[in-house]
């Protein structure tokens, strides 16, 4: 008896010894750049940021924002690709980066608090020092151009209207409202409760508890992508041409705005009070077929640019800028030429 | 941003439909909440928002006597009824009830079942051996019975296979195979029921957090079931 329980427990022992730990970075996440050191990295304002350059320093910087909060610089990285012989590599030093909590970016907070947007490390103010310590970082004593996507071209809006004098151009990408009374105009997204994505989702959860960063940006994105039918927002119409990312930071995500977020789950900010200094035509890309982030919600988004213009990509939604990555550094191109 | 946030109307709307649907739902396993005698057998349906919003379940029990004790054992088959398939579904292989202390109208039971459940999504196939533990006290009248239950369930080993498009997308490096204890859920819910002659009828509504007390990302916290039983 003796003898069979001490088997039994030696089986179980090596079995138990055998198996993977969710929580370990690099199984079913990637490492961040704090357990990676061979990534490329920029410590910068208390964080560690995953970063990568292209390009000739000696030129004019180009800095990259991407969406979320969240996301991670990979779904810009068409961006710097070449087409029709031409890449913005050639004429600007092209910074992405994946912002703090986000893709291989350090991670901060706790995942309750973020469910009640109270992640101090992760509140607007705290990107935006951020973002100024890049541009400090690489382009000190000359302006610098931004180029952010979804909730990246608000990011990039904050910042102009923070400190304008930084800013050469910037070009803004189906982005999020500026200004928080604009946020309550957004209609919401419709979820399909009856889709098998949702039921996939829902199923999921008694599998893979989100107790740490490891395990809940793994959940977050599977559970994105068992859901992603959100058609009138994304509509990837082609599944070949999905979106990538490394890794999506799902305490950022959730954590949202921060404390630009209410007790009631309201909006109250504004990144545009002091836009007017920024005379310098902005450029609003936005694809046609989103129906959250339409076209006529940017113009009154846009409005609050001093100067913009509006160019629409046909037949894309909220991944135009992976999708027609090539539309986009041509709309740039021009638009450089024109405002620098 | 909000308009992405926004997914989370998908936890308030799930709250409304419970409520709205509350009135006409049928059904959870654990028939039970009486136990069976030596011998007697019982077939369960039921149906509810359990890990899925339409969570439809099956179950075969038979009344033991286990140290003076009713003992009732029995399987359990689940899955979600949208869009059924084989990858979706949570058997309890053995589940067992044993009244711990009884009186004429009041029992208090453990319950345990080692458990199957598998899913599959555009990013994995999941399958996961476990175990649940449970506690059930209450009071169970001739008619009505009322109880309180706690479950606790863990997924002790649990194999994850990715699919080429979620390598393609996110994380080519991702390591398939099986990992532990990926993760459980702790469960508290109120029980009511109803006896006909062979036939009971049992409603359940409560709360689910991780084990480690932690909300879920997106779902919905809550959870209900009705279910009825045929005794034989």
């Amino acid at each position: 008896m003796i003898r069979k329980s001490a088997l039994i427990g030696i089986i179980m022992c090596l079995v138990s010894c055998s198996l993977m730990d969710p929580a370990e970075p690099g199984n079913l996440v990637p490492r961040t750049v704090d357990e990676d050191p061979s990534l490329p990295s920029l410590e910068v304002n208390g964080t560690n940021l995953h970063l990568q350059t292209f390009g000739n320093s000696e030129n004019p910087v180009l800095i990259f924002l991407h969406g979320g909060p969240g996301g991670d610089h990979r779904s810009l990285l068409r961006l710097k690709d070449r087409y029709n012989d031409y890449s913005l590599v050639d004429e600007y030093y092209c910074v992405f980066y994946d912002q703090r909590g986000a893709g291989l970016s350090r991670r901060h907070g706790l995942l309750e608090d973020a469910f009640d947007h109270d992640v101090k490390e992760l509140f607007p103010e705290v990107y935006l020092a951020d973002l100024h310590a890049i541009v400090e970082h690489f382009s000190p004593d000359d302006k610098v151009i931004l180029m952010g996507h979804s909730w990246g071209g608000a990011h990039a809006t904050y910042y102009v209207n923070t400190y304008p004098e930084k800013v050469a151009a910037v070009i803004v990408s189906e982005p999020g409202p500026f200004h928080s009374d604009d946020a309550d105009a957004i209609p919401n997204v419709n979820i399909k409760l009856f889709n098998e994505g949702v039921s996939d989702a829902m199923w999921n959860s008694q599998f893979i508890s989100a107790n740490d960063h490891e395990s809940a940006d793994y959940n977050f994105l599977t559970i994105i992508l068992a859901m992603n039918p959100i058609d009138e927002y994304h509509f990837v119409l082609d599944e070949k041409e999905s979106i990538k990312f490394w890794r999506y930071g799902a305490v950022a995500n959730l954590n949202d705005l921060g404390n630009a977020i209410n007790d009631n789950g309201e909006f109250h900010y504004d990144f545009t009070n002091n836009l007017s200094n920024f005379t310098t035509k902005a450029l609003c890309i936005n694809g046609s077929l989103n129906e959250i982030l339409t076209v006529e919600f940017q113009e009154d988004n846009m409005a609050r640019y001093p100067n913009y213009e509006i160019r629409i990509i046909e037949d894309v939604g909220h991944d135009l800028m992976w999708i027609r990555a090539d539309k986009h550094v041509e709309y740039i191109k021009e638009y450089l030429d024109e405002v620098l | 941003m909000k308009y992405y946030n926004k997914l989370s109307v998908i936890r308030h709307s799930f709250t409304l439909l419970f409520f709205f649907s509350s009135v006409n739902i049928m059904a959870q396993d654990q028939s039970m909440v009486g136990q069976l005698t030596e011998k007697e057998q019982s077939i369960d349906v039921y149906f509810g928002m359990d890990y899925s919003f339409s969570t439809v379940g099956v179950a075969y029990k038979r009344g033991f006597t286990f140290l003076n004790r009713p003992l009732t054992i029995g399987t359990d088959l689940a899955f979600p009824l949208i869009t059924p398939d084989l990858k979706d579904y949570r058997i309890k292989i053995i589940k067992s009830q044993l009244s711990v202390y009884r009186t004429k109208y009041f029992d208090f039971a453990v319950t345990y079942s080692p458990t199957l459940a598998g899913t599959g999504t555009k990013a994995q196939r999941i399958l996961a051996f476990g175990n649940e533990f449970g506690l059930l006290s209450g009071y169970w009248g001739p008619k009505w019975g009322f109880g309180l239950e706690v479950t606790a369930d863990m997924k002790n080993a649990t194999r994850i296979e990715h699919t080429s498009y979620y390598r393609e997308v996110v994380y080519e490096d991702i390591k398939d195979g099986w990992y532990k204890n990926t993760g459980g859920n702790i469960r508290y819910n109120v029980v009511v029921s109803r006896r006909f002659k062979r036939l009971d009828g049992s409603v359940r509504i409560g709360n689910s957090n991780t084990l480690k007390f932690k909300k879920y990302m997106f779902i919905p916290l809550y959870y209900f079931v009705i279910g009825s039983t045929y005794r034989f």
